[in-house]
């Protein structure tokens, strides 16, 4: 499997088919006990917990099904939360930027569990956005959400994905969802098939 | 960086109450250990400063020759005060009239602590040069004469003494005391080379130098030098300090175990709150450094933010006590730093080695996590836990008691609590296996669960049970040394001692006594006799086999012998029968332990250069701290009849009555009356302190047990939380749910109980063996108390968050974080 950059590509197929562990070890969360995986030309094999956190801080990102915000931290500070760990000098304002992007500049004080859904969700995009990284990883993003939310918080993922030229690897079980991405991949006990490579819809 | 997110993340969970929990806990043990530490320094110091009154000093040290100057240069160099004194028995004359005394010859220093009490008050603390000042027992025995001869001087009997601040405790000084000048000893000639007599030198000053005066001197002595401090000898005013310090002690030991127990729940559950942010944080590429970084920040934050609250609590704590106090023992002031630090090191220490393990487990958290969300660290090796626990709580109890004896029963108790908790959790998991959800009634529902969730429930059965241990061991210490005391000083305990009362006289006295309605102990002959010689082989002292003699140990000193028909009240046989024929004597259990003596043996006696011989018909213990009469032996009456003897009694006074003593001078002036009124106060004072010190205990072990104990819930709800929704969802009506949590918990908290009891009968034993000599004893009425109120308590706590969480709708319950 290769993943161009920039690209978006969507990873499909049942429950317990293997497409998590699959996302673990794209991402480097995970090591393969064989194989090749590189990122950006750079191998992941081999290398240790240490490196591939630093692999993770410069270059990928994630939003995941269940939002994983600190539930202690502000929305602001959630988003603030990876250009701190970078050390990168204005989080606060970037991050304030990030929301105001995803239409939340009204929430920036708000905790976790005083938003909704959708807000949450929206909340994870920007977080996800706010260090450039150069892969975006979605684990059922859209999983915990109603039609109306999922299809708002899936507009802005891609708008912004198209904004900053990022590469998108998404994984789900929401076809429509799938279908808005240059590439599906579909996931079957464990092997991979490409089932369609289309436009971006979205 | 990891500083500002430290702090914030800090902050915003100070605000929103996730810390609370952990916080209380680190402040309850800061505060239990400074609070108590200050109640009993505050103690000993004001029990100290008192009882140096009873010897005018801080340490004494008695030579019968003049001790090494050099001893005393060191003293004068570590800045004490010295008093030098001289003791030796005389004649004294007066015309016709001559009577044997007891001099006290000392400087102008004495008395260091303490005052002289005289009838009529005097311009200087200490006779004026050749000046006498007496007892008012010799006034009476020379026809109170203006001065007395004493070897080639003439003293003027200038003032009656009352009382002497060292005049101690002994019943039976014969011969009345007189003090003089040092410098005037010379000019009277009665004080030759080889005369005997006993040089005292007496040393006040802070405590750290006499401790150091302590290491110097001590070593230095001879066989025959003495060293004295307040808690030496049998004096009832030591024996109950070091029980109340040995008290306390434990105490604040048990409420740091708990405490700790409290510290180490709420940590765990802390990081385990934590797991899914330190997934996230590895994830966003947090490198390892960065996540200590940030939790170990956090974490001091919280032990600074607990260590603090502690603190101000312990100093609120002290200000609510010392109003309370009895006024002199308020008035003392301990050095405050040591409790302070000893709350800020139980603080630190606890909150590092109890949250080691989780720490450590949070911080192996996979990234991986996010995607898998029953991913837990599995590197950590689960021993270190229990291993880092004790340590700590060794460490903690050491530096605390500087008591080794009191720190392993603790810390056995905790091993012992821990293999019974094994076992326990042993025997649920494996009834465990194959159990389904079984709904159909609450019974069989929650013992299902009790069985399905073995693991966490034996976790909880640590909570529970240690918190009962620790409440049972201290309710039950804090009853029973409290019963020994107040047994040992009823209101009307004996606050005036009648010796020396010659034969003849102990009608009239009692019929005086009597008209004034006082009632008084009975009245003992006293004799005074050396052991000499135990089935017929000769006794040698201590001293004696020191310096290489071979023989059996005897009592290196006369003793006071007295003969009874009846066993004196406050006895008890522990052997054998009270002395029913001619020649028999009741031996006191702790001299018969120490000489090795048994029922039937045979001693002599030496009473007045005659030999007598009896046999041992019983061996008996003596209440020594009643302050009534008691006698290591009592002989039967003929074994005594033949010698010459004078009486002594003790009785209570009022203080009101207090004009029945001079009568009473007036009456029989050769009869030595003794007040010990001040020390049955000061007893008094001490047992005061001490009750409200156990009630304060009690109350912190109540608290740091509901804390152990609402945590503990807490945490097994959290795992009951996910079931109930499901259960609830699938149509389980409320009162089946509600029942079966309930009786879940009940049968928690009943084995809890059960647990609780072995453990504090074992602790109790070894504590009332071991260290503080009280009575064993069963409780038997525990056995079933405790599991029922533990059953009680724990349902309770188990209905209260059960009913909150079945307030929720289904949809709510689901959503709910686990």
């Amino acid at each position: 499997m290769e993943v161009k950059s920039g690209e978006s590509v969507a990873i499909l197929g049942p429950s317990g088919s293997g497409k998590s562990t699959l996302l673990g070890l794209l991402a480097a969360l995970d090591s393969p006990t064989e194989g090749e995986i590189s990122l950006d030309g750079v191998s992941l094999v081999g290398l240790d917990e240490e490196q591939k956190a630093a692999l993770r801080k410069q270059k990928i990102s994630f939003i995941f099904q269940s939002f994983m915000l600190v539930d202690t931290l502000t929305a602001l500070e959630n988003v603030m939360l990876p250009a701190e760990l970078s050390g990168i000098k204005d989080a606060r304002a970037k991050a304030t930027q990030m929301l105001q992007r995803v239409g939340l500049e009204h929430r920036l004080g708000h905790l976790p569990k005083q938003l909704s859904g959708g807000e949450q969700q929206r909340v994870a995009i920007a977080r996800a956005f706010i260090c450039e990284p150069k892969v975006l990883f979605a684990d059922e993003p859209t999983g915990n959400l109603d039609k109306h939310n999922a299809d708002r918080v899936a507009d802005m993922l891609f708008a912004m994905n198209r904004e900053s030229s990022t590469t998108l690897v998404l994984v789900t079980h929401d076809l429509t969802l799938a279908k808005r991405c240059r590439r599906q991949l579909e996931m079957q006990d464990g092997k991979l098939f490409e089932i369609a490579t289309e436009q971006e819809a979205g | 960086m990891e500083w500002q997110l430290a702090w914030r993340l800090f902050n915003r969970e100070l605000k929103q109450g996730q810390l609370v929990l952990i916080i209380l806990a680190l402040m309850l043990a800061v505060l239990s250990v400074t609070g108590l530490a200050r109640v009993s320094e505050r103690l000993q110091v004001a029990i100290n400063g008192q009882a140096s009154k009873f010897i005018a000093a801080d340490r004494i040290i008695n030579s019968p020759q003049p001790l090494d100057e050099a001893i005393l240069a060191e003293s004068e160099e570590l800045g004490l005060s010295l008093s030098r004194s001289l003791q030796f028995n005389s004649m004294v004359y007066a015309g016709d009239a001559f009577q044997l005394v007891t001099v006290r010859a000392v400087d102008d220093n004495y008395p260091l602590k303490g005052t002289v009490e005289l009838s009529a008050p005097q311009p200087n603390k200490t006779p004026l040069h050749h000046q006498l000042w007496y007892e008012s027992r010799l006034a009476g025995l020379l026809n109170h004469p203006p001065s007395v001869e004493l070897g080639n001087s003439q003293l003027a009997m200038s003032a009656e003494i009352l009382r002497l601040p060292d005049g101690g405790f002994n019943l039976f000084a014969s011969s009345p005391v007189v003090l003089m000048r040092l410098d005037d000893v010379p000019a009277t000639g009665v004080v030759q080379p080889g005369s005997r007599v006993t040089y005292l030198y007496q040393f006040a000053g802070d405590s750290s130098a006499l401790e150091a005066f302590e290491e110097y001197a001590k070593p230095k002595l001879t066989s025959s030098q003495r060293w004295v401090d307040i808690q030496s000898g049998n004096s009832p005013v030591a024996s109950a300090v070091k029980r109340a310090e040995r008290f306390l002690l434990l105490a604040s030991l048990l409420g740091i175990a708990l405490a700790c127990a409290a510290i180490g729940i709420a940590a765990q559950r802390y990081c385990q709150r934590h797991y899914d942010v330190v997934a996230m944080l590895k994830t966003f590429g947090a490198s390892a450094k960065q996540i200590r970084w940030l939790f170990g920040m956090h974490l001091l934050l919280v032990t600074c933010v607990g260590v603090v609250l502690g603190l101000f609590g312990g100093f609120l704590l002290d200000m609510a006590i010392t109003p309370a106090l009895p006024a002199e023992i308020a008035a003392y002031d301990a050095p405050i730093w040591r409790p302070v630090l000893l709350g800020i090191a139980t603080g630190f220490i606890s909150a590092l080695m109890f949250s080691a393990f989780p720490l450590l487990k949070l911080l192996s958290v996979p990234p991986l996590r996010v995607l898998q969300r029953q991913l837990e660290s599995s590197s950590i090796s689960n021993w270190l836990h229990p291993l880092l626990s004790l340590l700590a709580m060794a460490v903690l109890g050491w530096l605390y008691s500087r008591s080794l004896t009191l720190t392993l029963t603790v810390v056995a108790s905790v091993v012992l609590l821990g293999l019974l908790l094994a076992l326990m959790g042993y025997l649920l998991v494996s009834a465990g296996r194959s159990v389904g959800m079984k709904t159909s009634s609450p019974v069989a529902l929650a013992l299902a669960g009790l069985r399905r969730r073995a693991r966490q429930n034996s976790v909880q059965l640590v909570g529970f049970s240690s918190a009962l241990v620790l409440l049972l061991t201290i309710l039950a210490l804090r009853q029973d040394l409290l019963n020994e005391w107040q047994q040992q000083l009823p209101e009307n305990a004996p606050n005036y001692f009648l010796v020396n009362i010659a034969p003849e006289e102990v009608a009239p006295l009692e019929a005086f006594i009597q008209s004034h309605r006082i009632e008084m102990t009975d009245v003992y002959p006293v004799i005074r006799g050396r052991l000499s010689a135990i089935n017929g082989e000769e006794v040698i002292t201590p001293e004696q086999q020191r310096q290489g003699e071979r023989g059996r140990i005897g009592i290196s000193r006369e003793l006071n012998l007295t003969w009874r028909e009846t066993l004196p009240p406050n006895n008890k046989i522990m052997s054998g029968h009270f002395n029913e024929r001619a020649n028999e004597v009741s031996v006191e259990a702790g001299v018969a332990e120490r000489l090795g003596i048994g029922l039937s043996d045979k001693l002599t006696f030496i009473i007045d250069n005659q030999k007598v011989d009896v046999e041992v018909a019983s061996i008996r213990a003596v209440q020594w701290e009643t302050l009534q009469p008691n006698f290591f032996m009592i002989f039967s009456k003929e074994a005594l009849a033949p010698f010459m003897y004078t009486s002594m009694a003790s009785f209570h006074l009022e203080p009101e009555q207090a004009g029945v003593i001079l009568d009473l001078i007036k009456q029989f002036p050769t009869v030595s009356i003794i007040d010990v009124g001040a020390m049955i106060v000061q007893l008094r004072g001490i047992v005061a302190q001490v009750s409200l010190a156990l009630t304060l205990v009690l109350v912190m072990v109540v608290l740091a047990s509901s804390l152990v104990m609402i945590a503990q819930t807490e945490a097994g709800m959290a795992s009951r939380q996910k079931e109930l929704a499901v259960l609830r969802t699938f149509g389980a009506s409320g009162s089946l749910l509600r029942w079966s949590t309930t009786l879940e918990f009940a049968i928690l908290g009943a084995v809890s109980g059960v647990l609780a009891v072995t453990v504090s009968e074992f602790a109790l034993w070894i504590l009332k063996t071991r260290v503080f000599e009280l009575q064993v004893s069963a409780h038997f009425l525990w056995w079933w108390l405790a599991p029922l109120s533990g059953a009680i308590l724990v349902a309770c706590l188990g209905l209260w968050r059960c009913a909150g969480l079945l307030r929720k709708s289904c949809g709510d319950l689901l959503k709910l974080e686990v």
